[in-house]
């Protein structure tokens, strides 16, 4: 981490929508949809449509794809579709999420898991368990949701599920990264990259690149991340996916900076901050403007003699950054911005500047930082782009799936198909010691967890053995009791096996 | 003193066998009631909210289960009817040693005490006399 104290490099992962260019399709659609839904008999295909309504709503309004999910579960109640029933719950809890409604979200997607479970759907049960991962990761209870993800793992494990395998995959390589063990990230990226490579859309093969890269940017092994990311953007431009190209871009500038290859990292900053123009896509300008101020605050530090000019872009990028991050309320990145320009004005000598700027700085960072830094900060970010890969999982449920419509599906499906992060590098210490905080925290919990694991077998043996001891019993009960004792000492066994291999590692 | 019901939830059937067996030798209950998740636990609760003779007495209830956790099912608990909340006193029973674990269940108000696994005779004797 790093080198540049006072330089901010935002790094940009994602996000496949191009919201402001998709929603008004995405609008027609729906109104499409609820004007045939009108139409129908109380049936099952009703409930089917409905639910796709309140399917698409999820991004875009999600009181309203509450609504029609709703009507959709009382309508299969009424019609006693249990299965659909079931979906429709999941499909609810997918809008509470939504909504940051969290604990609804996890009591609806029990509820959806226990009835698939009656009906024995286990693809039902895996899909539900993918979603209710997706909110663990979201409350910052990364033990949960790993757990959840080797669930779903272990019912997809005998089925030829690959795409949703990947996901699972991806999901966890995106846990680990957050925690920082980056080489468990990077075998699961990697597993996900292999599934993808032979059995879907390389779409998804480009959005795993990228973010695998952006664990080789942290070990750090610039080289690597440079080779995935251009694959991911050979992938992207061919495909005409133009945010997913931008990102690349950006990652690859961030790369070059990481380098001090200053004038390399422009070329490619300038490339994507056209793309995010063309496409007005305002958090990317915002961010783009960011990183290219902030190269040119670096250069500028590297000049000799100064060079005015330098330090002259440096401000005028920054300040309209942070002016455009004010526009679309986008908080987090606008803080490594003010750092940046803070520093610019103290260059100048500029103090009644620099102070100004620091107070707003600190009233930010207060605000962000009420919840605890990484929550708030994954919240922020990764909220829609995890929610669009929620539905994305949802579709390829085939409980779920409903109606072809090729084209739309297909151009929806890159809009959805995601991983996002944003990572925002911010170089204040403070902030860096709050996230090694936070980080060692999460690590003891996973040790804990494992102390659970050994205690809860050793209190079974024990409770057996008292049993066997405190009265007489006949021979077929002893025999039982005695089965048990063994079955959970090799289940201890197994345990502490575990703990091994891993504290080897 | 006859009990109508006890209810443990655990999601290891040895751990429930164990609970069973202690149970019916060193207290006076007509029935005890296992399940093997939280949800199952709350839906029964909520399947004898109409007879409220048939609630449990007692509730022992473990930490650690996977997806819902013992403390996902107070959250739930807590939203349940007073009907059954009056009715059922809980025990949390865990063989956690984790003292977070042991405080947290201790503060929550639906939580009479904690038990720390394995269940025994002399836990029973304390509980009931």
């Amino acid at each position: 981490m790093h080198k540049i104290k006072y330089g901010i490099f935002f790094f940009i992962v994602l996000f496949q929508l191009n919201i402001q260019a998709k929603v008004t399709t995405q609008q027609e659609y729906i109104d499409s949809l609820i004007t045939v839904a009108a139409t129908l008999p109380n049936d099952s295909a009703k409930v089917v449509l409905l639910e796709r309504i309140g399917y698409f709503y999820i991004s875009l309004n999600p009181t309203e794809g509450k609504k029609y999910t709703t009507k959709a579960l009382e309508l299969a109640r009424e019609l006693g579709l249990k299965s659909r029933e079931a979906a429709s719950i999941a499909l609810l809890a997918a809008n509470y999420s939504a909504n940051s409604e969290y604990h609804k979200a996890l009591q609806h997607n029990f509820e959806a898991i226990e009835i698939f479970k009656s009906l024995n759907n286990q693809k039902g049960v895996a899909g539900v368990t993918t979603n209710l991962s997706q909110v663990y990761t979201k409350l910052g209870n990364y033990t949960k949701a790993i757990e959840c993800n080797f669930e779903a793992l272990k019912i997809y494990e005998e089925t030829s599920e690959y795409r949703n395998k990947g996901i699972i995959y991806e999901n966890i390589a995106n846990i680990y990264y957050e925690l920082k063990e980056f080489e468990k990230s990077k075998t699961y990226y990697l597993k996900a990259l292999n599934l993808y490579k032979n059995h879907t859309t390389d779409a998804d093969e480009a959005r795993a690149l990228g973010n695998l890269a952006r664990v080789y940017m942290e070990i750090p092994h610039y080289d690597t991340a440079m080779i995935y990311l251009n694959k991911a953007f050979n992938i992207n431009q061919k495909n005409g996916n133009k945010s997913g190209a931008l990102i690349n871009l950006s990652n690859i500038g961030n790369v070059h900076s990481r380098k001090e290859e200053y004038s390399e990292a422009l070329e490619f900053h300038y490339k994507a901050l056209e793309i995010a123009n063309n496409l007005g896509l305002k958090n990317f300008i915002a961010t783009g403007k960011g990183n290219v101020g902030s190269i040119y605050l670096n250069q500028y530090k590297k000049s000799n003699p100064p060079n005015q000019n330098l330090i002259d872009n440096a401000q005028n990028y920054l300040t309209d950054a942070i002016t455009m991050c004010d526009e679309i309320d986008f908080k987090a990145p606008k803080v490594g911005f003010l750092e940046s320009l803070i520093e610019v004005y103290v260059l100048q000598k500029n103090y009644q500047k620099a102070y100004e700027l620091t107070n707003e700085k600190t009233a930010i960072n207060d605000s962000l930082y009420s919840l605890s830094s990484k929550e708030q900060l994954s919240k922020l970010e990764i909220q829609r782009e995890i929610d669009l890969k929620d539905k994305d999982l949802l579709i390829k449920n085939k409980e779920l799936e409903i109606i072809s419509l090729n084209n739309q599906k297909k151009s929806l499906f890159y809009s959805f198909a995601i991983i996002v992060l944003i990572i925002v590098l911010f170089v204040a210490f403070t902030y860096y010691r709050k996230k090694e905080k936070k980080h060692h925290e999460v690590i003891s919990e996973i040790k804990q967890i494992q102390s659970h694991e050994i205690r809860g077998p050793i209190a079974t043996i024990l409770g057996l053995i008292k049993l066997l001891k405190d009265k007489d019993r006949p021979d077929e009960s002893k025999r039982e009791i005695i089965e048990g004792i063994e079955e959970t000492t090799n289940k201890l066994n197994d345990v502490v096996n575990q703990i091994i291999n891993n504290t080897k590692k | 003193m006859k009990l109508n019901s006890i209810l443990v939830i655990d999601d290891s059937k040895y751990d429930l066998f164990i609970a069973t067996e202690i149970l019916t030798d060193y207290c006076d209950v007509k029935e005890v009631v296992c399940v093997d998740s939280a949800q199952k636990g709350l839906a029964y609760l909520q399947s004898k909210e109409n007879t409220p003779e048939e609630l449990p007495e007692y509730i022992f209830l473990d930490i650690k289960m996977p997806l819902m956790d013992g403390f996902d099912f107070l959250n739930l608990y807590n939203q349940l009817s007073d009907k059954i909340k009056n009715h059922c006193k809980i025990y949390m029973l865990s063989s956690s040693l984790d003292p977070t674990d042991i405080a947290k269940a201790k503060n929550n108000n639906d939580v009479i005490d904690f038990i720390e696994k394995p269940l025994s005779e002399e836990h029973i004797g304390k509980l009931f006399n």
